[in-house]
């Protein structure tokens, strides 16, 4: 079925108005001065999106354009080109297949961001090797040590002592990572207990003064060597990267206004994460503490008394506070008292 | 132009329902694919724009290999996630890689904009950009520094010479354009911009003085203080959108007055207000809508610079422009751009 469009070569910007002919084998554009023919294997039809007129490139000859879709779509298919195209020029005209995008988007969005980054950021941490990950650790110290630490105030002793106490339990448990506990003067932080990356719990000396009973600083270390153990620092600074970059990549068309609303998000979900990894901690710390016979309760009697010392940090920021609602993480651990037996 | 001359009009046929579709359908299947697929719906967006944009009647295309932007996105995912990885954990290592980021930004410009000119066309005849690397590097390294060691002073000089670079360095089959224009009316415009910048400002100033000087017995109460100080501020955020629309309305008639290709120049009638008006009613229906307005804002906006637009030539039309010799590009440079938000600022 011959069309209307218009010629232009390719040399020049020059319009010409073509009549166009499919013939075996060969497209012949028939102009008022002469006839120029392109055998049908060196066109390529152009996809069809929305109303904008179609293209068809003519390899070495320019290109047509041309407003007769119904003409172009039958020469298309006799190619047996642009399936795909046509496909998704169907989903892109219809308004509840467009609905059934955006609902499928968000909830994408939701679930990938909840669970999926998550995951993905365990898949690539496992990919980082652990010397690699020992150095971000090291690294992080240095600057710790010099932004917020204080030297620490334990004596020698005291600290081997602890880490004594520590390498009894966790050779009786069987269950820890690789460490080295660490001991800093908290200065801002106060009392107070973290993971490095690459197996360095760091304690605060405030921390230490705080317990009442060895038995609650191997409880909170062994918190802190579940995070280790899980490689949560990691796992974290991947999937925060994570969500910058998807977010940046999917709507692409946001700019700077994306960067704008895509930071709050970025927040909520961060702190979403670390409650997710609160808990993995705690289930790591009392899963060593049932193992080695250490009563539970140590682990919610420093924990109600660190509560008690970080005032502020209580009740009324518990949606962004860190760490999972303290008096839950402390039930748990009372339970877990009753059935505790055996030891 | 001793000749008879006559106008023609670029217009944009697109609408904001129909590129919804097209951006949420897309959205979908980059989601499906796990962003696979975003390589090939960022060309149909961009293909969707030029496309629909019309100059005398024939509309403008983009060619670009989805498989070239997604290769330059997989190495912008990778140095960007070093980057992320290492501002979190090596700090000292994040702060080469800004350096070397800043170092190379020069680079990435000039590759962005070629990319973007050699696979846009019209009339079967593609674009490019000539950009010297060298004048790169001075603009965006030398002058991007002297702009911030002289407190913004430099920033309308800066903007001259970016100006000239982009609008003067594009060519159109083997006719290249040409920028002509004078550093000192951009200096016109920013003072005419710090002007309305500076009304809040004065405002927040004489609402303290006042307050200071009503009679009454006993200190300025804080409420008053703060409510002062609250008015200021909104006014401030108010009047942002306001600069931002004045200077680049004003810079785009600037831009387009100076540049031409062969005989051809081009008139816009883009003015200050009505910019204003869209970037205000753009900014609260993104707002208002979550974010799902953003594609009905972006066909609004190209409707505004475009409908406003035409290119002025000879009576005979616009068919007398050659091809040159084209080699197809690495989509690296406009990845790179993208990922870490390069404004280019082109009007």
């Amino acid at each position: 079925m011959p069309f209307s469009a218009r010629h232009f070569d390719g040399l020049s910007s020059a319009a010409r108005a073509v009549r166009v002919v499919a013939d075996a084998g060969v497209l012949r554009l028939l102009r008022e001065d002469g006839e120029i023919h392109i055998p049908l294997s060196r066109a390529r039809i152009g996809d069809r999106l929305g109303g904008a007129p179609r293209v068809i490139y003519l390899e070495g000859a320019g290109e047509l354009h041309c407003d007769d879709h119904a003409a172009v779509e039958a020469l298309a298919r006799r190619l047996g080109q642009g399936r795909m195209a046509a496909r998704i020029f169907r989903l892109e005209s219809r308004a509840w297949i467009a609905m059934i995008a955006l609902l499928f988007s968000v909830a994408a969005a939701w679930l990938g961001l909840r669970h999926g980054l998550p995951l993905l950021a365990g898949v690539a941490a496992a990919l980082v090797p652990p010397g690699i990950e020992a150095g971000m650790g090291k690294q992080t110290l240095a600057v710790l040590d010099k932004l917020v630490f204080l030297p620490g105030a334990l004596p020698a002793p005291r600290q081997e002592a602890l880490r004594q106490r520590l390498r009894a339990v966790c050779l009786k448990a069987g269950n820890c990572p690789a460490w080295r506990l660490e001991f800093r003067g908290g200065g801002k932080l106060g009392a107070n207990a973290l993971a490095l990356p690459g197996g360095t719990p760091v304690m605060t000396d405030e921390l230490v003064k705080l317990a009442r009973h060895d038995d609650e600083l191997i409880a909170v270390a062994a918190h802190e060597l579940g995070h280790i153990r899980h490689r949560h620092a990691l796992r974290q600074g991947l999937a925060g990267a994570g969500v910058v970059l998807l977010a940046q990549i999917l709507v692409g068309d946001l700019g700077s206004i994306g960067d704008l609303v895509s930071g709050l998000p970025v927040l909520l979900l961060q702190t979403g994460y670390s409650r997710a990894m609160e808990r993995e901690a705690d289930a790591h710390a009392l899963a060593l503490m049932r193992r080695t016979c250490l009563p539970p309760h140590r682990f919610a009697d420093i924990l109600r008394r660190l509560d008690a010392s970080h005032p502020g940090s209580r009740a009324a920021v518990t949606l962004f506070s860190t760490h999972p609602e303290t008096r839950e993480r402390i039930k748990v651990f009372q339970v877990q008292e009753l059935v505790t037996r055996g030891c | 132009m001793a000749e008879e001359s006559r106008i023609y009009p670029f217009q944009f046929t697109g609408n904001g329902g129909e590129y919804f579709r097209i951006w949420i359908v897309n959205l979908a299947l980059s989601v499906v694919t796990l962003g696979i697929y975003s390589a090939w719906a960022k060309v149909r967006r961009k293909r969707y724009f030029n496309n629909h944009t019309l100059l005398d009647g024939h509309n403008f295309d983009y060619l670009a290999d989805p498989v070239a932007i997604l290769k330059g996105r997989v190495i912008a995912f990778g140095f960007f996630l070093a980057y992320a990885l290492a501002q979190k954990f090596l700090p000292w290592v994040s702060l080469v890689l800004l350096a070397l980021f800043f170092l190379a930004t020069p680079w990435i410009v000039a590759r962005s904009l070629q990319f973007n000119a050699r696979n846009s066309s019209h009339r079967g005849l593609r674009f490019d950009f000539r950009g010297d690397l060298g004048e790169a590097f001075r603009i965006f390294v030398g002058w991007g520094l002297l702009m911030l060691l002289s407190l913004g002073m430099a920033l309308p000089y800066l903007l001259f010479r970016k100006t000239a670079f982009i609008a003067g360095n594009h060519a159109y089959g083997a006719t290249r354009f040409d920028f002509q224009g004078r550093a000192a009316s951009f200096y016109g415009i920013f003072m005419k911009a710090s002007l309305i910048m500076l009304a809040p400002l004065v405002i927040i100033f004489a609402g303290g003085i006042t307050l200071a000087s009503l009679d009454h017995e006993g200190p300025v109460g804080m409420a008053e203080m703060i409510g002062a100080l609250g008015m200021g501020l909104l006014l401030l955020y108010a009047a942002l959108p306001v600069v931002m629309g004045y200077v680049k309305a004003r810079v785009a008639r600037l831009t387009f007055l100076g540049t031409r290709i062969g005989a051809l120049g081009f008139a816009g009638r883009h003015t200050a207000r009505a910019l204003i008006g869209l970037y205000v009613s753009n900014l609260v229906l993104i707002v208002l809508t979550l974010g799902l307005y953003i594609p009905w804002a972006r066909v609004r906006s190209a409707r505004f610079w475009l409908n406003n637009l035409a290119v002025v030539g000879p009576e005979q039309g616009l068919d007398g422009f050659v091809a040159a010799a084209g080699a197809g590009l690495a989509a690296t440079g406009a990845e790179m751009a993208e990922a870490f938000d390069v404004d280019l600022g082109i009007a």
